[in-house]
């Protein structure tokens, strides 16, 4: 058991490494895409652009919160909400302007969204490279992986919306789609088990789809060739 | 050896020296989160602020001789922020209304090692009002049980929401009423667009929807019967620390509650430029009369009326549980009542019911040039109306009483009923104008028309 686990792990290294700039740009990529994504359903859902923005000082709030929180226990979900950056749309109809809604950048967050969008790039580079992974499986990782990646990044949104308390949280992206208030709310304790439900699929799949290859030298074979990849490789090259 | 001479010498000689030296001076920073856009958070924030009464209250003696202040403040649109901040140790002092204070309060008791203290309230209204349930101007619904089958808008987890949850729990309507999350702007916005059946928000939305001639009250918060309040938080860390500092901030907003029952046509015209909201609207909750009673007291009733916005939002949103007793404190409020030469138990013990206080209190005319009219009868007040529209003159606003609990509304949204004896009254609900007039064989008038009678024929 040990020994299959190692040798899956070992497949999924050489992948990586094989594939390291491909995979660290889809790592970007997909964390950037997911922002951008977050942001332009915010413009679709109130038909507003962001006009306004904010940077914060997240060294200095850490700081701040370290020296202020006796317990030790309290720091990491304190410092979980602090924001680096902030885009949102000010609605200067009344008053001297409400933050109607926003979408916040917390480090925390993104470091959760890096590791799902590699674990995401791995597993898309294991799809496409040949292993002794059936089709049947193959189609069945596929399917978890996706359900992983949904769950995390449901569960990752930043956005806030006044309504909501006006606080970034990630039942807000629910509620946006029309979820009723009560159950929004009353979903939102199990969004923890939710992303680690979903980490845990993109793992599982992970070591599905890295069953080595049986070409006799335990080499891992490339995907044929298509112009798309060819021109993948070749901006590589 | 010849370091340990050294090190000897040079412990002595910085003995000797630091009493000589100048005390390096201490700073305490004050950061205090408000909200611009709740009246009834004004005397601990925007007032305070711009008033510099803060300052004017800072201890500068004793412990406190060489210390210097950095006060800032910090303005938001809800609760839920400040609360995040406080946790953070971004703000030392937050002022919200009963839910959001209950939230925090409940989530700073979930921590190991953080608390805040419940240390003052801002203001109330007995009965409720300030939240209040509006519909677009032209709609024909007129009340509660009349909203079976629509769709109602309110921003959750805000005292409005708590409020209307109540109502539609009283009126047996929850499971007819489609319920919506949205924003008081955007709530507003689709009031005034006919966009939305009704909209349920806090204090002071639904008056500036009604001022604005978009909106409509149909039910107003004094009918579920739950007191509406506003407080002060601070971080127990903070107040133990500072307590004097902490005092003086609720001398502050006594001083604030005072400034404003003196001077309320001056105070809200300066919050007009403060806050941005207009000056009207603000009058119906800071004049003699108004919504807002400005009192920082801590009442037993409060405390019942926390708890049970508690087993609200545990019910709906499963917030952790709160310890009331841990949590509110008189001590600090006590203590500048006691330094303002005040009598605290005094001010506890009274309690303002609109419906008894407002009794009798003259009908208003806000005139552009000459300021607040007052007149003792209807017909006085319909009189000077159509005299001043005759000579083309600028009214902001007119101020009546609803007559079934009391509550200043504005004069173009009341409801008006003329008696078989010539006698006026007005109304806030049309159901309460019309079983009046059924009951007093009158009608049931607009302001335009019970004004139109005073318009001279020749």
């Amino acid at each position: 058991m040990a020994v299959a686990l190692r040798s899956r792990l070992t497949t999924i290294g050489d992948v990586l490494h094989r594939r390291f700039s491909l995979w660290l740009i889809l790592t970007l990529s997909f964390t950037v895409g997911y922002y951008l994504l977050l942001m332009a359903s915010l413009i679709l859902r109130f038909g507003n652009l962001p006009n306004y923005a904010r940077v914060y000082n997240w060294p200095e709030s850490v700081w701040t919160i370290v020296r202020s929180t006796p317990s030790i226990r309290d720091m990491p979900p304190i410092i979980a909400e602090e924001y680096l950056l902030e885009f949102g749309y000010m609605n200067y109809d009344y008053g001297l302007g409400i933050s109607e809604w926003a979408l916040n950048i917390i480090p925390y967050k993104v470091v959760l969204m890096l590791v799902l969008s590699g674990l995401l790039a791995a597993n898309l580079l294991l799809l496409r490279t040949k292993t002794s992974c059936s089709t049947g499986s193959r189609l069945k990782a596929g399917a978890a992986t996706g359900l992983g990646a949904g769950f995390v990044a449901v569960t990752s949104a930043t956005m806030s919306w006044v309504v909501c308390c006006a606080t970034p949280t990630w039942i807000v992206g629910l509620s946006m789609l029309g979820l009723g208030v009560s159950t929004a709310f009353w979903i939102e304790p199990i969004g923890p088990w939710l992303t680690a439900a979903g980490y845990l699929l993109l793992c599982f799949s992970l070591i599905a789809l890295s069953k080595p290859s049986d070409t006799g030298d335990g080499q891992i074979v490339e995907p044929a060739p298509s112009p798309q990849i060819s021109t993948r490789k070749g901006a590589h090259a | 050896m010849k370091h340990t001479t050294f090190g000897i010498g040079l412990g002595l000689a910085l003995a000797v020296s630091l009493p000589s030296l100048p005390a390096l001076a201490k700073t305490i920073d004050i950061a205090i989160g408000h909200q611009s856009m709740c009246t009834d958070t004004y005397t601990a924030g925007i007032v305070v602020k711009e008033l510099g009464l803060l300052e004017k209250n800072l201890p500068k003696d004793g412990a406190y001789a060489d210390v210097d202040y950095n006060i800032t403040w910090a303005d938001y649109s809800s609760g839920g922020p400040i609360t995040n901040q406080m946790l953070a140790n971004k703000l030392n002092i937050g002022v919200m209304g009963d839910y959001p204070l209950i939230v925090n309060g409940a989530k700073f008791q979930a921590t190991d090692s953080l608390r805040t203290l419940y240390i003052a309230g801002t203001g109330y209204n007995l009965k409720g009002s300030g939240n209040a349930v509006v519909v677009p101007v032209d709609s024909d619904i007129y009340s509660l049980d009349q909203l079976k089958g629509k769709s109602v808008s309110t921003p959750v987890g805000s005292a409005a929401w708590g409020m209307l949850l109540k109502a539609m729990q009283d009126a047996g309507i929850t499971e007819e009423v489609s319920l919506k999350n949205q924003s008081p702007a955007v709530g507003a916005a689709n009031i005034a667009a006919g966009k939305i059946d009704a909209h349920s928000d806090f204090c002071p939305w639904s008056e500036i929807m009604e001022f604005r001639g978009t909106g409509r009250k149909i039910y107003d918060g004094s009918e579920a019967g739950v007191p509406y309040l506003h407080g002060v938080v601070v971080r127990q860390d903070f107040a133990e620390e500072y307590p004097e500092v902490i005092t003086a901030f609720l001398k502050a907003v006594i001083e604030a509650g005072k400034w404003i029952e003196e001077n309320p046509s001056e105070a809200v015209d300066l919050m007009e430029k403060w806050t941005g909201v207009e000056k009207e609207v603000l009058y119906i909750y800071f004049s003699n009369g108004g919504h807002l009673t400005l009192d920082p007291t801590i009442k037993d009733k409060w405390v019942e009326a926390l708890k049970f916005d508690h087993t609200v939002l545990v019910k709906e949103k499963a917030i952790p549980p709160l310890d009331f007793d841990a949590w509110i404190t008189e001590d600090y409020i006590k203590a500048a009542y006691a330094d303002l030469g005040m009598d605290y138990d005094a001010d506890k013990t009274s309690v303002v019911d609109p419906e008894v206080a407002n009794a009798g209190l003259p009908a208003e005319i806000w005139h552009s040039r000459d300021g607040i009219l007052k007149y003792e009868s209807y017909p006085e007040f319909l009189k000077a109306v159509a005299d001043f529209q005759g000579t083309g003159a600028k009214l902001n606003a007119t101020y009546v009483y609803d007559k079934a609990t009391g509550l200043k509304l504005f004069g173009k949204t009341a409801y008006f009923v003329l008696a078989e004896d010539g006698s006026y009254e007005t109304f806030l609900r049309k159901p309460d104008a019309e079983a009046y007039a059924a009951e007093v064989k009158g009608e049931l008038i607009d302001l335009p028309t019970a004004v139109a009678a005073f318009i001279p024929t020749e």
